[in-house]
């Protein structure tokens, strides 16, 4: 998988998570770019990603999560 | 089966959602949603449900949608439970308003009569806490809590109290811990399985990852399983637990058509691995049954194969275990609305099970009050889908549930003979009714409970009072309480309607001689027998005997007790009052001027 195809694929989980189905995230997007990134959603993230990817992450992104960056670290 | 060939249920409705609210057709995106729910829901799925809710509806209910307060409390983080909670609620129909919990505050939430939880007035408070809460002197733990339960038991509407789960280590203590707890929790508290939700989830109910980071326990997965017990105990609370179950025939209850496929073709029975799955489907709708589910057929198909079928193969389900059966070519809404009138239950008690997924589509489009699981291709997953819904869990099991379905075929020969009597009367008269009655009891409390908070239909107050309430009914002299038992030539109809009466209060010196009717009620299953009739007659000789003068009856209108309206007026009461704001009615008879009713039952001893 390219990293702009794992990037469609995380924007996709956001849409879903967030219920912003017009969002569109660069490897760049962060907490501070989405009012609705909050601690709940942060772990909805990441339970979505791991789902999605077959993955575990580390309970330290569980908690922090802060940009897409952090997460395409994560991804095989 | 891959993605390819099945789509995801739930992300083909949540994209259908999308384009309806586009379209600014809310409604219509809430319906799509909303069906999206009747698969099998994960985590991810809640969260996108609730996500939507909110941006859709500005978290505020949807027009004409009941809202609850609804508090969710405890030490840990209750936050990723709300999303599973919001959607599961949609699901069911209601919208939960969540109170906001200060986090690790809900003792003193609890105890400060002045804590914004009180202020917030719950009508339905849930407390979760897991093993961990007890830390090393269990004991000491479990004291502090049992305080903690008798304060919640005031003021904060239904109050749900969970046992412990169990850990790995240690698991003896936390059973016997459970024991203790249960047996002490004040009555009014309903007691949360925690232990078997977590034995439903399996290895799934612990994340320690998600404890260490957020302070959430337990999983994911397990908050699905959690929430869905959580909310089955409160529609049993509520009255709202599902009576009835519809099933389709062919490729339902056996694999193959019976019109293209022959009697003989047919899947059912050890034969085959399909047949086995189908064999193992109808020993379930039995032990449904045996529970007190009315089982009933709504299929497309000549009704001559049908019968056919159940005649010449040798299959667990036998035609008499249904209590209503329509075999026709008709749209299944219509036979579903007619199902409802010939078991004079209401369609949001049916669930209705199919294997056409065009069928159940327009059975939710229609009928949305009835439930319509969505059923997998593979028959040998529908016993877990139906059980994850818990449909028909109640809180205690009486001996009328068990007898439910022997009395629904009495009633279907009564019927009969009513078609072929001359008159009501003859028909009456020709049942030889009689009827035990007398007050409270301990052995009749679990029915008497069961009856105050199901019955819906012929229900002057639909006053839900508590097993607590009523064990102070039993003991207070200015309380007055009744019980009737109806049996006929066709059988024994069981414990079927009550009346409370308490007396107003005197003065220093006087006893009052005004009493009022605080509830009254009939199960739906004997309307038109006349027991009210008779019932009326022991309320009036039994107040009589107290030396009442007055009696006052009041009428709590709701949206299913409509056919009680003129009970009171007919016995002769005037009507003193009508509250503009609830059109709650409140009536008055003169004890001299009460009439003794007409009816055909004979009585015998107290029960």
């Amino acid at each position: 998988m390219t990293r702009e195809e794992k990037i469609t694929r995380l924007q996709d989980i956001f849409r879903d998570v967030l219920d912003r189905p017009e969002l569109r995230i660069t490897e760049n997007f962060s907490v501070a770019d989405c009012p609705e990134w909050d601690s709940v959603a942060t772990v909805q993230i990441v339970l979505a990603v791991e789902a999605a990817f077959n993955i575990r992450a580390p309970t330290e992104v569980v908690a922090n999560l802060r940009s897409v960056r952090q997460l395409l670290e994560l991804l095989p | 089966m891959n993605e390819a060939t099945q789509p995801d249920y739930f992300a083909s409705a949540l994209a259908r959602a999308r384009t309806r609210r586009a379209a600014n057709d809310i409604p219509g995106a809430l319906r799509e949603l909303r069906s999206g729910l009747d698969g099998k829901v994960d985590y991810l799925n809640a969260v996108a449900v609730a996500s939507f809710l909110k941006n859709t509806t500005q978290n505020n209910p949807p027009a004409g949608w009941p809202a609850v307060h609804v508090a969710l409390i405890g030490p840990d983080s209750v936050e990723l439970l709300k999303p599973v909670f919001r959607a599961l609620a949609f699901r069911d129909g209601w919208w939960p308003i969540f109170y906001d919990a200060p986090y690790g505050a809900w003792a003193q939430d609890i105890l400060d009569p002045n804590s914004g939880l009180r202020a917030f007035k719950p009508e339905a408070t849930f407390i979760l806490r897991s093993w961990r809460a007890a830390g090393a002197d269990a004991e000491i733990y479990l004291r502090d809590e049992l305080s903690l339960a008798t304060h919640a038991s005031q003021g904060l509407g239904m109050v749900f109290w969970p046992g412990f789960d169990l850990p790995r280590e240690n698991t003896k203590t936390f059973v016997t811990l459970n024991e203790h707890l249960r047996a002490d929790l004040p009555p009014d508290i309903t007691w949360v399985d925690l232990a078997e939700a977590q034995s439903l989830a399996g290895e799934d109910w612990d994340d320690e990852r998600l404890w260490q980071a957020v302070k959430q326990h337990p999983s994911a997965a397990g908050s699905i399983v959690l929430v869905e017990l959580w909310l089955a105990l409160l529609r049993a609370r509520q009255g709202r637990v599902r009576k009835v179950l519809v099933t389709d025939l062919d490729d339902t209850l056996w694999g193959g058509t019976v019109g293209e496929d022959g009697v003989d073709g047919l899947h059912i029975g050890k034969n085959t691995p399909d047949g086995e799955s189908r064999t193992a489907f109808q020993d379930y709708l039995i032990s449904l049954k045996n529970r007190g589910v009315l089982l009933t057929v709504c299929s497309k198909n000549n009704d001559a194969d049908a019968l056919e079928v159940f005649k010449r193969r040798n299959m667990p389900l036998k035609r008499d275990d249904f209590a209503a059966w329509i075999v026709n070519w008709n749209d299944k809404t219509e036979n579903l609305r007619s199902l409802a009138k010939s078991l004079n239950v209401s369609l949001d008690a049916f669930v209705f099970v199919d294997n056409d997924p065009a069928e159940r589509a327009r059975v939710r489009e229609t009928l949305p009050e009835v439930a319509v699981p969505e059923l997998s291709s593979h028959p040998s997953e529908w016993i877990a889908t139906l059980r994850n819904r818990r449909f028909f869990d109640t809180l205690t099991l009486t001996k009328e549930d068990a007898n439910r379905h022997a009395a629904y075929q009495a009633n279907q020969q009564r019927a009969a003979m009513a078609a072929s009597s001359t008159s009501l009367e003859d028909f009456l008269r020709g049942l030889d009714m009689v009827c035990e009655h007398g007050p409270f009891t301990p052995d009749n409390f679990a029915r008497v409970e069961q009856l105050l908070s199901r019955t819906n239909q012929w229900n002057l107050t639909t006053r839900r009072h508590t097993r607590a309430q009523l064990d102070a009914f039993r003991t207070n002299p200015n309380v007055l309480t009744h019980v009737f038992h109806l049996r006929d030539r066709f059988g024994d109809n069981g414990l079927v309607g009550l009346w409370i009466a308490t007396q107003r209060p005197g003065s220093a010196n006087t006893a009052s001689t005004d009493w009022e009717i605080d509830s009254f009620l009939m199960s739906c299953r004997v309307i038109g027998r006349g027991l009210e009739q008779f019932m009326f007659n022991t309320l009036v000789e039994t107040l009589r005997k107290r030396g009442a003068k007055h009696l006052f009856g009041t009428y709590i209108p709701t949206a299913k007790n409509t056919q009680v309206a003129g009970f009171f007026p007919k016995l002769g009461f005037q009507t003193t009052s009508e509250k503009a704001e609830d059109k709650t009615q409140t009536f008055l008879l003169t004890m001299v001027a009460a009439k003794s009713q007409h009816h055909y039952i004979s009585q015998t001893a107290a029960c």
